[in-house]
C-alpha cells in the first residue's frame, strides 16, 4: 500500500496547522456565508487550508479541500482535507470542530490525523491498526447499543431532500430511546474521532462529505472500529457507519428507511 | 501456613518482597501475564532471589512456588483465601488486575508508585480494604549472567524497606507500618529524589546504548546531569513542603549511591519502560519540573531528562509511538497536546524555545561516551 508511508506527512501537516490556528485564533476572525447559512468559511479556514496544502504539496498527490479543488474522484491517491470542520461551532465558541488531513487510497479512507485546538485533542493514525489519542493509544471494544451514547451526522443541506430528513429524525429519535442518548455533535470529524477513543459507542452519517469523515474514519477503523461506507447523492458525498460489533447491523437496518438503496460496504 | 497472594511476579513481588514476608509462616502463590515466567514458575517450583548488602556482598534466598498462574486462567476461589493480596503491577495494568479479586475481602496492598491506583481499585472492587504502600528499593527483574545460569528465573534486589498504610497491619513481616503523614513524606521523597533521577539516568542510558543504570552512572557527564536533577528537585522540596530538610538531605545522598551500586544490575528497559507515563502532567518528569518552576526556577537538568524521554526508542515499548511524535509534530504541539502543558505557559515556553539546544546537549553526552 503506497499510503503507509504518509502517516507522518498527515500529522505533520495537522501539527503545522494547529501551531496556524493558535496564532491566529485569538485574531480577528472574520466569516462569510457559502451556499446556506449553516455553511460558513472564515479567513482562517483559508489559511490552514494554504499551509496546509503547501505542506502536502511536497509529495506529489493531488489535495482535494472543502476550500480548494473541484471534486473528482480519478486518483488512485489523494490527500483530502478539511481546513476547519465544525466551522459554524467555531464561529459560535463551541468546541467541537477541528483541523482533518486525510489520504484516500483506492476508495479506502487509509491514513488520518484530526486535530481539536479548543479541547486539546489530537487523533491520528501511526499504521495502518494504530491510532492514537494525544499520548494514549486506542482500542475499541464491543458494547451494547443500550449502553452507548451515538453520535449523528445531518448533511448541513438538507440531506436528500425533505421527506428523508423526516425518516432521519425518525432514526436520530428511535435511536435516542435506545441507547443512552443521540448527540449532533455539529462536526463528523469529531463525533468519529469520539468514536474512536470510545466516549460516543458508534456514529452515522447521511450524505456527509467525503472531506469531513476522510481523516477520522481512517483513524476509527486503525482503532479497531468497523467502519461501513456507502456513496452518496453526489461524488463528494457518502453515508458511514461505525462503531464495534452487532449494534453496526442495528444502526443499518434502521437506515435502511433513509436510504433504501445505499450499497454498504466494509472498509 | 496461610497463603499471600502476588499479583505481578516482577522486580518487587518475586525480587523483593520474599524477603520482607516471614516464609515460616506464609506460602506464596503469584499471578502474571507473561506465560514463560509463568511455566518456568510452575515447573521450577521455586526461584532464587538475591540481595545486595553492605560492600558489595550478596545474600541467597530460594524462595518456594506454591502456585503459579496466568491473570487469564487465575481464579481467587479455587486458592485458599489468602491472609493479605499484594499487587506489584504497573500502574496501567491496576485496573485489569484487581478484576481478579473479585469477592475478595481481605487486605489488599498496592505497591505501584501511583497512589491514586488505591481509589481505582476500591472503585473497581468496591471495597474499602485496599491500601498504600511505598517499596522504598530497587529491585531488578534479571540478574547478573552467572545466576541466571543456575537459574533463569534469578533476579537482585536491594535491602529496602516497604512502608504500608498502618490500617493495613495484619501481615507478619519487616514491614514499617507508617501513618498518614509519614506515608506522605516517603511518598515525596520517592517521587521526587527517587523517580526523577532514576529515570532521568534510565533515559540518558538509553541514549548511551548502555544497558544498566549504574553504567550510566559512571559516565561523567551522565551523572552530572542526574546528581543536577536531585539538587534541582531538593532545592525545590525544601521550598515547597514542610519535610525536615536533614531527612531530604539524606534521602537524596542515598539515591546517588543507589543509582551507582553494581550489584543491582537494574535494566535500562525496566525503568525506562512506558515515557509516556513518566512524562505525565502530575508525574515525575514533567510534574516534577512543575514543582521547580513554581518555586521560582527552571530546572535545566530535568528539562534534560523530559527531552531524553522524548527521544526513547524502544522498539518493543508499549509507548513507542513518542518516536512517531518526536519525528512528525512540532515541539510546541508534542509539549502541550500529548503532555498536557498549557501553550504559553512557562514551561511549555521554556522547553519549546529550548527543545534544539537540549537535544544537542544530549548528543554532546552521546559524544563524550563515544
Amino acid at each position: 500500500m503506497k499510503a503507509e508511508g504518509y502517516h507522518g506527512k498527515s500529522a505533520q501537516a495537522l501539527g503545522k496547522g494547529i501551531l496556524l490556528f493558535e496564532s491566529l485564533v485569538s485574531r480577528n476572525l472574520q466569516y462569510r456565508e457559502k451556499e446556506t447559512s449553516r455553511d460558513t468559511v472564515t479567513n482562517i479556514d483559508l489559511a490552514i487550508h494554504n499551509l496546509i496544502c503547501r505542506e502536502l504539496a511536497e509529495s506529489n498527490i493531488p489535495v482535494f479541500s472543502e476550500e480548494g479543488l473541484a471534486w473528482e474522484k480519478t486518483q488512485e491517491l489523494y490527500w483530502i482535507i478539511d481546513p476547519i470542520d465544525g466551522t459554524t461551532n467555531m464561529i459560535s465558541g463551541i468546541p467541537f470542530f477541528g483541523i482533518s488531513v486525510g489520504l484516500v487510497e483506492r476508495e479506502t479512507f487509509a491514513v488520518g490525523a484530526f486535530g481539536m485546538p479548543a479541547t486539546k485533542e489530537i487523533f491520528y493514525t501511526a499504521g495502518p491498526a494504530s491510532a492514537y489519542r494525544n499520548e494514549a493509544r486506542m482500542r475499541v471494544v464491543e458494547k451494547e447499543l443500550r449502553k452507548c451514547l451515538i453520535g449523528v451526522c445531518f448533511s448541513s443541506k438538507g440531506g436528500l431532500g425533505p421527506v428523508s430528513r423526516k425518516e432521519e429524525f425518525q432514526v436520530f429519535q428511535e435511536l435516542n430511546d435506545s441507547s443512552r442518548g443521540c448527540l449532533r455533535l455539529g462536526s463528523a470529524g469529531c463525533t468519529i474521532c469520539y468514536v474512536a477513543c470510545g466516549k460516543l459507542g458508534a456514529a452515522f452519517g447521511v450524505s456527509v462529505k467525503s472531506w469531513d469523515v476522510a481523516a477520522s474514519l481512517a483513524i476509527a477503523k486503525a482503532a479497531g472500529c468497523d467502519v461501513r461506507v456507502a456513496n452518496g447523492d453526489a461524488p463528494e458525498n457518502l453515508h458511514f457507519i461505525t462503531g464495534k460489533g452487532q449494534m453496526m447491523d442495528q444502526i443499518q437496518e434502521r437506515l435502511a428507511r433513509v436510504v433504501p438503496r445505499a450499497q454498504w460496504r466494509e472498509m | 501456613m496461610e497463603t499471600i497472594l502476588i499479583l505481578g511476579a516482577g522486580a518487587i513481588g518475586r525480587g523483593f518482597l520474599p524477603w520482607i514476608l516471614d516464609l515460616d509462616r506464609y506460602e506464596l502463590v503469584f499471578v502474571d501475564k507473561n506465560p514463560r515466567l509463568i511455566e518456568t514458575m510452575r515447573r521450577q517450583g521455586f526461584f532464587t532471589s538475591y540481595m545486595a548488602k553492605d560492600q558489595g556482598r550478596l545474600e541467597e534466598k530460594k524462595v518456594t512456588v506454591s502456585g503459579a498462574y496466568l491473570f487469564s486462567d487465575f481464579d481467587i476461589k479455587r486458592i485458599p483465601i489468602p491472609a493479605t493480596c499484594f499487587v506489584a503491577v504497573g500502574p496501567r495494568q491496576v485496573g485489569d488486575a484487581v478484576r481478579s479479586l473479585q469477592g475478595y475481602l481481605g487486605p489488599i496492598v498496592l505497591m505501584e508508585n501511583d497512589d491514586k491506583c488505591v481509589d481505582l481499585a476500591k472503585a473497581t472492587l468496591s471495597q474499602e480494604n485496599v491500601f498504600f504502600a511505598i517499596p522504598d528499593v530497587i529491585a531488578s527483574n534479571t540478574a547478573s549472567k552467572d545466576h541466571l545460569a543456575k537459574d533463569p528465573l534469578a533476579l537482585h534486589t536491594e535491602d529496602g524497606v516497604l512502608y504500608v498504610d498502618d490500617r493495613a497491619r495484619s501481615v507478619q513481616g519487616q514491614i514499617r507500618y507508617s501513618n498518614p503523614e509519614e506515608l506522605e513524606r516517603q511518598w515525596i521523597a520517592k517521587t521526587y529524589l527517587h523517580n526523577t533521577p532514576h529515570c532521568i539516568a534510565a533515559y540518558l542510558g538509553a541514549l548511551l546504548r548502555l544497558e544498566y543504570v549504574h553504567e550510566v552512572m559512571a559516565v561523567t557527564p551522565a551523572k552530572q546531569v542526574v546528581q543536577g536533577a536531585i539538587d534541582e528537585m531538593l532545592r525545590a522540596l525544601k521550598l515547597d513542603w514542610s519535610i525536615p530538610h536533614p531527612f531530604l538531605d539524606w534521602y537524596a545522598e542515598k539515591e546517588m549511591k543507589r543509582f551507582s551500586n553494581i550489584s543491582l544490575f537494574d535494566p535500562i528497559l525496566r525503568v525506562a519502560r512506558e515515557p509516556f507515563r513518566k512524562l505525565h502532567l502530575e508525574g515525575r518528569l514533567v510534574g516534577a519540573a512543575l514543582c521547580c518552576m513554581r518555586s521560582g526556577f527552571p530546572p535545566v537538568n530535568i528539562m534534560l531528562g523530559i527531552v531524553a524521554a522524548l527521544l526513547y526508542d524502544d522498539g518493543s515499548d508499549p509507548d513507542r509511538h513518542i518516536i512517531f511524535a518526536k519525528q512528525f509534530f512540532p515541539p510546541a504541539i508534542i509539549f502541550s497536546y500529548l503532555l498536557g502543558l498549557r501553550s504559553g505557559e512557562p514551561l511549555h515556553s521554556i522547553l519549546t524555545e529550548n527543545f534544539s539546544d537540549l537535544i544537542q546537549r544530549l548528543e554532546k553526552i552521546k559524544r563524550h561516551k563515544g
